[in-house]
């Protein structure tokens, strides 16, 4: 088995190295520790020896030429008739690239295939899995947004903490809001007979009228989202809100749509708009006719919804019996 | 270079210098008791012919390094009063601004690089000090003082090697005071220290470090010949700190006897020692070395005043001075 | 202009710096003849002589000790520490003497010194020389430290070095200096404090010290095929760190990655992430990732040892996940 001679590595920062005299020739008997050749570094010439005894043979490079570590040099055969004449290699490399920046080469590293995983290692392995969430159960009573998702709803009027309600996944981002209408109120205004609802429930005062409104909405939202939960406040005229009578026990369900009601049949007034994020259902009384002013945050309540929850309600103002059905 | 020989003036000027030493550490040990001193300080008395003897023998050009034990060197390179009080009250007209206190106070324009509150930590800066001096051929010389205890610190073995091949104009003053810390120099260092310099090819000295005069003689061959190239130089000067390791350290028999402190005051007290030489060759009487004590003491006070009133540096000062602008 | 490599880049700022100022020196092992076992400082004792380049003993608490000295008495010395992980043993006098002398004496002592030093792992050189230790001396007030990522850097940093007055430690990749890049012919410095925006971008920045600024500019190249526009920011020093380039990259990215060799627990990547959460926090749309060298002791076996530094590759991937919005870390 021929003894194969290679470039060495002959100093740290030193990837190949210039051949400048052979000491020895093919044919050659060599013995383990003479100098066959010399070679040149950036600095110094050094003798290379022969790690193995026999004869020279098959010299495959040129003198002069720069030689990477590891190559193949020449080989050293036990017998002679295994010698093998010089043979000139084609030019390893040329003389560019031989100076070129180059790592010093390790023969192991080209076979690695290194398995490489940059995920910061987090504690909980299996979790840190890349997920988006998205999650019925939040996983936080907070809505969870990143911080430039916040500046921006905030600058454009929705309330991130009605964002669960739409059923965004979060963490919500930036691209999340700019999807979302831009915030600010919408409004739907209904108006039916009082007739009907006179008959049935005459001389009620406010406060069972109230009571007739929320089952009225509640009804209504039953009906037409079954699945949604719907918390209903009263607004007082002096502005206070309270609860609900019926008040359901899960009135902090987090993705409850919440609906505010606003009484005014005791006024002259028949209709409350609001400039600011909620919804507001104002129901007013006037020459004959109940007036129904929804004024709502289309982030919350999509306008379909809101048409057909107004349009039930309304439908129940003027047929009362349909609350029974 | 000054006629030594029957200078009476010299041989007053170091008495003086070893009184001034004497009295600041009196003080400074009072104004400890009394709270009046912020952090800790370990006192030089007993030690005062070392630095004055060794200082004396050098030029204002000349470095010194010091320890943590360092008013004594500070004050024998050439300091004043006003200003060391000031530094170890923390106050702004203090040698450092009051950033040192009393382990790392330097007075750079008398040549001294500064206390060291590392053991040994100085060692490479004095031999650095000698290695410049060499390279830019400016014929000062640098003292390095340290105490028996860092003769247990690796840098010194790796300075003193260099210093030797070198050949640098450093000296290595060791004040073998018998202690390192609470613990006695025979229980922390094997062998001989003088060896230790030795087995570098370093030419080493051993002297009655109580004797400013016997240390002045000393340090004067050997300052010179450094200067010339020959350095450097080790010496032992044998010597005992009167207080204990730092002015908290009261009760400590278990570590030292009284008997052994009271043995050491008694007779080996380096002013009493030169006083006595003062004496006897008629260079001074008892009376006005007296005077001489009481003219010290008053200038100490009026400094320790001027220090209590002194201003603190103002708030902004602690973020000046991280590095050098410009 | 000509390319050169960081090797000779170095080399020509310690030649150029040495014949301005005859107060400089070279001092460490082997820096005479042998030019260091690297290479870097082959040729200067000819032109300077021994006077001036200062082989020594392995000593290095001693010749680090003996530059702070020189430095504080008038010379300005370099001091070649061989390997980055050698730090450990200069560390008393570079950071309790160095580092706080011109703070203790109020001002009035200083110490110019440059400490040159290097740092990069994947040399399969095993533990103890394949550190990335910059943070340690970041830490400690009174030094200053450099990071130059190619040879273009490494010159203009260092000559900044050797003319700073204070301590300045310089970290130079030891895979680097046979790499080459341009170098102008004039004699230029760079300021510390002040980094490089190597790309432009508009969906995240990325920010690479050291050899991580070429993992950067890679991940970006990759990043482009995928329709993401990265930012790559070279810092350039740390001590002092340009904060406001890299978070006005942040503002107008929303999104942060910070790659760096050394460790990634209690390092340089969690300082300037924490920097960048604190002061350009409402402008986050991802949190700022870290990708710092794995925590653990650096391996030999090549198969492991190129797992544990950051890729081009590694840096892509996370950048691709949080502009897409996708998580990192669980909730």
């Amino acid at each position: 088995m021929p003894f194969e001679v290679r470039m060495p590595q002959l100093g740290m920062n030193q990837d190949s190295a210039t051949i400048v005299a052979w000491l020895k020739n093919v044919g050659d008997k060599v013995t383990e520790g003479e100098a066959i050749f010399e070679v040149e570094t950036d600095k110094t010439t050094m003798e290379v020896e022969a790690q193995s005894e026999g004869y020279l043979s098959g010299i495959q490079v040129k003198l002069g030429v720069d030689i990477p570590v590891g190559e193949l040099i020449a080989t050293i055969v036990e017998n002679k008739k295994d010698i093998v004449k010089s043979v000139t290699a084609p030019v390893l490399m040329n003389e560019e690239d031989s100076k070129s920046d180059k790592k010093p080469k390790d023969p192991i590293q080209k076979e690695v295939v290194a398995e490489r995983n940059d995920v910061p290692k987090s504690e909980d392995e299996k979790s840190s899995k890349s997920q988006k969430l998205v999650s019925p159960i939040p996983v936080s009573e907070k809505v969870l947004a990143s911080p430039k998702a916040k500046v921006i709803a905030a600058e454009r009027g929705i309330q991130v903490s009605k964002l669960r309600s739409l059923g965004l996944s979060e963490p919500i981002h930036v691209a999340d809001i700019m999807g979302l209408p831009v915030g600010g109120q919408s409004n739907l205004m209904a108006v039916v007979d009082d007739g009907r609802f006179l008959e049935l429930v005459e001389i009620a005062d406010k406060m069972e009228k109230n009571a007739i409104f929320v089952s009225f909405l509640r009804g209504s939202w039953r009906l037409l989202f079954p699945e949604k939960a719907l918390s209903v406040q009263i607004i007082n005229l002096d502005g206070s809100v309270s609860s609900s009578s019926d008040a359901e026990p899960r009135n902090h369900e987090p993705n409850a749509a919440s609906i505010s009601l606003f009484n005014l049949c005791e006024t002259k007034l028949f209709s409350y708009g609001s400039g600011s994020s909620g919804n507001i259902l104002s129901i007013g009384h006037h020459n004959g006719t109940f007036i129904l002013n929804f004024s709502y945050s289309e982030v919350e309540i999509q306008l379909s919804d809101a048409t057909k929850l107004i349009d039930e309600i309304a439908e129940r103002v003027a047929n009362p019996i349909r609350q029974l059905l | 270079m000054k006629e030594k020989t029957h200078n009476t003036e010299f041989y007053l000027r170091m008495y003086r210098q070893m009184v001034k030493i004497r009295v600041f550490e009196d003080n400074a040990n009072q104004l400890y008791l009394n709270a009046k001193m912020p952090g800790l300080t370990h006192m030089y008395s007993g030690e005062e012919a070392v630095a004055v003897g060794i200082c004396e023998a050098l030029k204002v050009t000349d470095k010194i390094t010091s320890t943590h034990r360092g008013h004594g060197h500070c004050m024998a390179k050439g300091a004043d009063f006003r200003q060391m009080f000031c530094e170890l009250l923390g106050k702004v007209k203090g040698y450092c601004r009051g950033k040192g206190g009393s382990m790392h106070i330097a007075d750079q324009t008398n040549g001294n690089l500064g206390a060291n509150a590392i053991v040994g930590g100085s060692m490479g800066i004095a031999t650095g000090s000698a290695l410049r001096a060499k390279l830019q051929k400016s014929n000062d010389v640098t003292v390095c003082f340290f105490g028996d205890g860092a003769t247990a610190q690796g840098l010194m073995y790796e300075v003193m090697n260099m210093a030797a091949l070198w050949k640098l104009p450093v000296i290595y003053a060791c004040e073998n005071n018998g202690y390192s810390e609470y613990t006695s120099t025979d229980e922390i260092a094997a062998g001989e220290i003088l060896e230790r310099a030795r087995a570098f090819g370093i030419e080493a000295f051993n002297v009655d470090g109580q004797d400013v005069i016997a240390v002045n003689k000393l340090a004067s061959e050997l300052v010179e010949k450094a200067r010339k190239g020959k350095g450097p130089f080790f010496i032992e000067l044998m010597t005992y700190r009167y207080h204990g390791h730092h002015v908290g350290d009261i009760n400590r028999t278990y570590y030292r006897s009284k008997e052994e402190e009271a043995e050491w005051k008694k007779n080996r007290d380096p002013i009493e020692i030169l006083g006595t030489f003062l004496k006897t060759e008629g260079i001074a009487n008892d009376d006005e070395l007296r005077k001489l004590y009481l003219k010290v003491r008053s200038e100490a006070s009026e400094a320790v005043d001027y220090a209590i009133n002194a201003a603190y540096p103002d708030p902004s000062e602690v973020n000046m001075h991280v590095f050098q602008e410009g | 202009m000509p390319e050169i490599t960081l090797s000779q880049a170095v080399n020509q700022a310690i030649a150029e710096e040495m014949r301005r100022d005859e107060t400089v020196f070279l001092i460490g092992e082997d820096v005479a003849e042998a030019g260091t076992p690297f290479k870097v400082t082959s040729g200067l004792v000819e032109e300077f002589s021994t006077d001036r380049i200062i082989d020594t003993p392995i000593s290095e608490p001693g010749f680090m000790g003996l530059a702070v000295g020189a430095a504080m008495t008038g010379s300005r010395p370099i001091v070649d520490l061989m390997f980055g992980d050698f730090l450990f043993l200069v560390m008393d006098q570079l950071c309790n003497q160095a580092a706080k002398i011109h703070y203790m004496s109020g001002g009035k002592l200083n110490v110019p010194l440059v400490l040159r030093t290097n740092l990069g792992a994947t040399r399969r050189s095993a533990a103890q020389h394949s550190q990335s230790l910059h943070a340690l001396v970041a830490h400690i007030p009174g030094l200053k430290v450099a990071m130059p990522s190619s040879a273009y850097e490494a010159k203009g940093l260092l000559k900044t070095a050797i003319r700073d007055d204070n301590p300045v430690v310089i970290f130079e990749d030891k895979l680097m200096y046979q790499d080459k890049a341009f170098v102008p012919e004039e004699e230029y410095c760079l300021p510390f404090g002040k980094a490089a925006i190597l790309r432009e971008g508009t969906d995240v920045t990325l920010i690479g010290t050291s050899s991580m600024r070429q993992v950067c500019e890679k991940a970006a190249l990759l990043l482009e095929q995928d329709g993401i526009s990265a930012e790559v920011i070279d810092p350039r020093t740390l001590v002092p760190l340009d904060e406001n380039t890299i978070l006005d990259s942040v503002k107008k990215t929303s999104r942060a990655i910070v790659v760096d060799e050394g460790h990634q627990n209690f390092g340089t990547t969690a300082e300037i992430a924490a920097r960048i959460s604190e002061k350009a926090f409402y402008f986050l749309d991802a949190p700022v990732v870290r990708m710092g060298a794995m925590d653990v002791p650096i391996p030999f076996s090549p198969v492991l040892e190129d797992l544990t530094v950051p890729t081009a590759a590694g840096v892509a991937d996370n950048a691709k996940k949080i502009v897409a919005g996708e998580l990192i870390h669980a909730l």
